[in-house]
């Protein structure tokens, strides 16, 4: 017992990942708090059968053994390279993974690859930092279109932080000073079966981190675009709440990593590069993509508002409103294949469309969209509003995006006139 | 080798189990015990959603008698096979109170395929009660839902809600107050609404836009109108066919309509025991319909909901003609005395107990039959243009002198 109390010291004093010089190879095991072990084991009762199991559970056998029930473990001490949890099981900290170099910084390892969607999803104006990790070696399956095949052991990372002022840029290294990080999560394809989500809590200060399940609301306060002072309650999803937009874990589908985002340049050290390119060049990529793929616009830069409209609609909305996502019922399908300018059905998208499945929430409103009218179109009135019952997306914002809203209105007071428009 | 890792996993799942006691006491996994507990505490938003995130497929997740507050939606997540079980000898000895949510919208929210979901109650959800979506094999029973503010505006828009969803029972439940229906299945294929009480709601019961569905031996009471059976447009799933509605009570649903403005159910008149829109393949047989101011069957199609509503459906994709529909062997008592909203325009007093708009693609085309000889009053209002003017109306029900044959009974797999 006490080289468990020795560890346990210097864990309260070890910041988020420092370099750790003389730890020694430890063992990259689940957490052995009350609830975890157990869980680990029935997931890997039900899945594996090769070395890591074998390894677990003796591993997990002896810990009991020697900690005995309900007492915090060591930290796992991973030394070298990524060591994600063992599937079903869970680290107590970010800095476990091995994700990053200095995680306070928000430095990555090598091989930790950033990502930036051209259309960001929205939320309560956080600026977001994402990485990609794949196993050594391995590729995944591209798609032009569609979602991309991650191979068994990916990693999907985003942190969510507030700068403190929305008005000046926000360095790549994250500065305490100016920029309050609040929550990594974690996409882990755990197996060939199952994504495992994860997610950190970020202390005030911006050094410690602890694993949440249950979610969480955290206050916060920025300086938005304008200059005002705004005060939110960041909310942290429970774990389960990822499946309502990503969908089920076995069927998990990562959303801003698509080919028809991952179109402007980036500077991962050398200038400004392609991020396909660069994926491309890393071997990452099964196979080439096509120059004549579909590519998404930045929804605030100058440009045909129909395909900002639809960029935005594509990381905001899609996810759910789409003919096989969660608001799929709605009837109000957003995804970029509806919205096609040439194909969609303007009627599938909320033109002249009568809402069925709004339980209530229709700003007194007939149509979702009348053409030409933002001011009697559903769909601006519940992205617009803070009143959890209307707001519309549910989930991952508790504010209007503004400038999102404005965009939306334009596009609507833009497009052609249809049955539903007044004469 | 195996086998002595086998028994070394043993030995350490007992350690566990011996020295933390708590929450895998009874039972085995899978079997009738509970795998997880959850009882009162000091945080139970959290202890009951940590509790959904550790569960795995096919677990028993109980919860202790007593009240919880509940502050936050409670994801049960995409988990295949949980049954979520209040544990008290009633529904009401276990009681989600949402009263103080302040995030989140609905109660609860679940997406995973064999899902039970039983034997406790819920109050004071913003939103809606307990949504299930997407899921095959949803079971929802002896669940109590409602609002301590009575039947108000403000309320959920439904209590126990299941939607595109295959293979649904929701049996033995009690609704109260929902500002659109109690009990709402939407979208869904294979759905059995049995043994359960519906009163206080705008609707008690509504199964809308789907395919195969029995609903029976339930008691729906002072809504605004007992069941509803829609196909409405612009869904995805685009037909409302194949339901039986047989052997309920259904009375007393005089209540004035709060719904929200602007939705559907706000329109629909008050005192009506069943109303038809546009479904197809329907059988009404054994229900007892009585003290209903306004009629006891309403059957309309799109047209005359567009000109309720002030709106065009725009959906070339929705049928909007009720179709095949064949009301016997009920009985109607003191139906129609009062007729009100929309029934009232027609002009006429009293109302029969079925009445219908006349709406259907040629003539004879709806096939809506009152059995040999016809069994019900009878009238057509003749669509839009029969509102307010009853000359135009007819009772004649020689057209609907006809039977057609039985639907087989819903099977549901739990």
């Amino acid at each position: 017992m006490r080289r468990l109390e020795r560890r346990s010291a210097r864990r309260q004093t070890d910041q988020e990942n420092r370099p750790r010089a003389g730890r020694g190879r430890g063992f990259p095991g689940p957490r052995l708090g009350a609830a975890s072990p157990r869980a680990a084991l029935v997931a890997d009762l039900r899945t594996t059968n090769g070395k890591p199991f074998v390894v677990l559970v003796l591993a997990s056998w002896l810990a009991v053994g020697s900690l005995g029930c309900g007492e915090e473990a060591a930290e796992p001490t991973p030394s070298s390279g990524v060591t994600p949890p063992a599937h079903g099981a869970r680290h107590p900290r970010l800095s476990d993974w091995g994700l990053f170099r200095d995680a306070p910084r928000q430095l990555p390892r090598d091989g930790v690859v950033p990502f930036e969607p051209i259309a960001p999803l929205f939320s309560d104006y956080t600026h977001k930092r994402r990485w990609l990790y794949l196993p050594p070696g391995e590729e995944l399956g591209y798609s032009d279109e569609g979602a991309w095949e991650l191979p068994v052991g990916s990693i999907l990372i985003k942190t969510f932080s507030y700068p403190q002022d929305l008005r000046r840029p926000v360095s790549p290294e994250v500065d305490s000073a100016e920029e309050r990080l609040m929550e990594t999560r974690l996409l882990h394809r755990s197996s060939a079966e199952q994504w495992t989500a994860h997610t950190y809590v970020w202390d005030e200060a911006g050094q410690q981190t602890e694993n949440k399940l249950a979610g969480a609301t955290l206050p916060a306060s920025f300086i938005d675009s304008s200059g005002e002072e705004r005060q939110v309650d960041y909310g942290v999803p429970n774990l389960n709440a990822c499946q309502t937009c990503h969908g089920a874990l076995d069927v998990l589908t990562p959303l801003g990593l698509t080919a028809r985002q991952l179109v402007s340049p980036i500077d991962y050290g050398a200038g400004p590069e392609d991020q396909l390119e660069h994926l491309e060049a890393l071997g990452w990529l099964d196979r080439a993509p096509s120059a004549a793929r579909e590519r998404l616009v930045d929804p605030f830069a100058p440009g045909d508002l129909h395909q900002r409209a639809r960029s935005y609609f594509d990381a905001n909305c899609a996810s759910c409103h789409r003919e096989a996502g969660f608001a799929a019922g709605s009837g109000v399908w957003l995804d970029v294949a509806s919205m096609h300018p040439e194909s969609g059905d303007p009627t599938r998208w909320g033109v002249c469309k009568q809402p069925t499945a709004a339980s209530g929430a229709t700003c007194g409103l007939t149509y979702d969209i009348v053409p030409g009218h933002p001011e009697a179109s559903i769909l601006i009135c519940r992205t617009a509003s803070s009143e959890r019952e209307v707001r519309m997306p549910p989930l991952a914002t508790t504010v209007a995006h503004a400038e999102g809203v404005a965009m939306l209105s334009d596009w609507i007071r833009a497009l052609p006139p249809a049955s539903c428009t007044p004469d | 080798m195996r086998s002595v890792l086998r028994w070394a996993m043993v030995g350490w799942v007992s350690a566990a189990l011996l020295g933390c006691s708590g929450d895998d006491d009874d039972g085995a996994p899978g079997g009738g015990g509970c795998d997880l507990r959850v009882a009162p505490g000091d945080n139970d938003t959290e202890a009951l959603q940590t509790a959904l995130v550790e569960a795995r497929s096919n677990q028993v997740i109980c919860l202790s008698p007593g009240t919880y507050q509940i502050n936050d939606l409670i994801t049960v997540g995409a988990t295949p096979g949980l049954t979520i079980r209040g544990t008290g000898e009633r529904p009401e000895d276990v009681l989600l109170d949402f009263s103080g949510q302040v995030s989140g919208d609905d109660g609860m929210l679940a997406t995973g395929d064999r899902i039970t979901i039983e034997n406790f109650a819920m109050k004071n959800t913003r939103g809606n009660g307990v949504v299930v979506s997407g899921a095959t094999g949803v079971v929802f029973r002896k669940l109590k839902v409602s609002w301590d503010r009575g039947s108000d505006t403000q309320n959920g828009a439904y209590a126990v809600y299941p939607t595109r969803s295959e293979d649904v029972l929701v049996e033995d439940c009690e609704v109260v107050g929902a500002s659109d229906a109690g009990i709402y299945v939407g979208q869904s294929r294979r759905a059995v609404v049995r043994r359960n009480v519906a009163h206080g709601n705008v609707i008690g019961i509504e199964v809308e836009n789907t395919i195969e569905a029995e609903i029976y031996d339930n008691e729906a009471y002072d809504n605004t109108v007992g069941i509803f059976v829609p196909l409405l447009p612009n869904l995805q799933q685009t037909e409302s066919r194949a339901t039986l509605i047989r052997d309920n009570l259904i009375y007393e649903n005089d209540r004035t309509n709060f719904g929200p403005p602007g939705t559907v159910v706000a329109f629909m008149p008050p005192g009506v025991g069943i109303v038809l829109l546009s479904s197809d393949d329907v059988r009404v047989h054994g229900n007892t319909i009585r003290d209903h101011a306004s009629t006891a069957i309403g059957i309309v199609g799109q047209a005359v909901m567009d000109e309720i509503t002030g709106s065009a459906a725009n959906d070339p994709r929705s049928d909007g003609f009720p179709e095949r529909i064949y009301i016997h062997d009920n009985t109607f008592e003191r139906n129609g005395q009062a007729p009100k909203g929309i029934l009232a325009t027609l002009g006429a007093v009293p109302l029969e107990a079925v009445v219908w708009d006349g709406s259907e693609r040629s003539a004879g085309s709806a096939e809506l039959c009152l059995g040999d000889p016809p069994q019900a009053s009878f009238r057509n209002f003749g669509g839009v243009s029969g509102v307010g003017n009853p000359g135009a109306h007819s009772t004649d029900t020689t057209q609907h002198r006809c039977t057609l044959p039985d639907l087989a009974p819903v099977v549901v797999t739990e």
